[in-house]
């Protein structure tokens, strides 16, 4: 099974829940939009969200490829202090 | 004056007022500061229609927010002389009038040490993955956001 690691944070995670979500992918490097559309596909929520993606801690844009094990994380604007 | 290893700038809960008198306590043996800038950050009873807010829950991805507050140091101490700066940021549940943010930057002269303050505040707030939870009384909540 190729699975990757996601988590979300802030209001997000009254779409996904919180923690780490094994997330399936079907095969071992997809792309930035089949990422976004396996997202939606599973969160229909999502759409239309404000969120940057990290891969493996470090931001991402435009074109990307998560492979099997990544970490990818969604976060919405952020709201410390 | 750079440092290798990211910080760390997280509590659990509220950051004690009593805490906070003893950091600046702690500064009177560097002899060489002439300012110190502090700023505080105090969770507010914002009314939201008929609801108040009772505290604010934080959660951060602990990492990648450590990992931008040492590249937000880093840069303020290449473009302020400063003697020294501490960030202190909460996670979890902060009362409403409880402090949930204290930065604290010293210099020779005040105006290194306001400016950096000021830049320091601004740039966790813009640039730093923490969330905030605004919790009203009956566990309703909504989702903080932060002012431009």
């Amino acid at each position: 099974m190729m699975e990757v690691r996601l988590m979300s944070y802030g209001a997000l995670t009254d779409i996904t829940g919180s923690g780490v979500l094994e997330f399936s992918i079907p095969q071992s490097v997809i792309s930035a939009a089949e990422l976004m559309s396996l997202l939606i596909e599973r969160y229909p929520a999502l759409e239309g969200k404000t969120f940057r993606i990290a891969l493996n801690e470090r931001f991402v844009t435009g074109e990307f490829e998560v492979g099997s094990g990544d970490h990818v994380a969604l976060m919405p604007p952020f709201s410390g202090g | 004056m750079l440092e290798k290893k990211p910080k760390n700038i997280f509590v659990d809960g509220p950051i004690s007022p009593v805490k906070i008198g003893e950091d600046i306590a702690h500064h009177q043996k560097k002899t060489n500061i002439g300012a110190h800038s502090i700023f505080m950050g105090q969770v507010r009873a914002d009314a939201v229609e008929e609801a108040t807010v009772m505290a604010i829950e934080y959660t951060a991805h602990q990492e990648m927010a450590l990992a931008a507050m040492h590249e937000i140091r880093e840069a303020i101490f290449v473009k302020y002389p400063l003697t020294c700066l501490h960030i202190t940021h909460s996670l979890g549940v902060v009362k409403a009038g409880e402090i949930c943010l204290f930065v604290f930057a010293s210099a020779v002269h005040r105006k290194e040490a306001i400016d950096a303050c000021e830049e320091v505040v601004e740039r966790i707030k813009k640039e730093l993955p923490i969330w905030g939870k605004e919790i009203f009384a009956d566990d309703e909540y909504q989702w903080k956001g932060n002012r431009g």
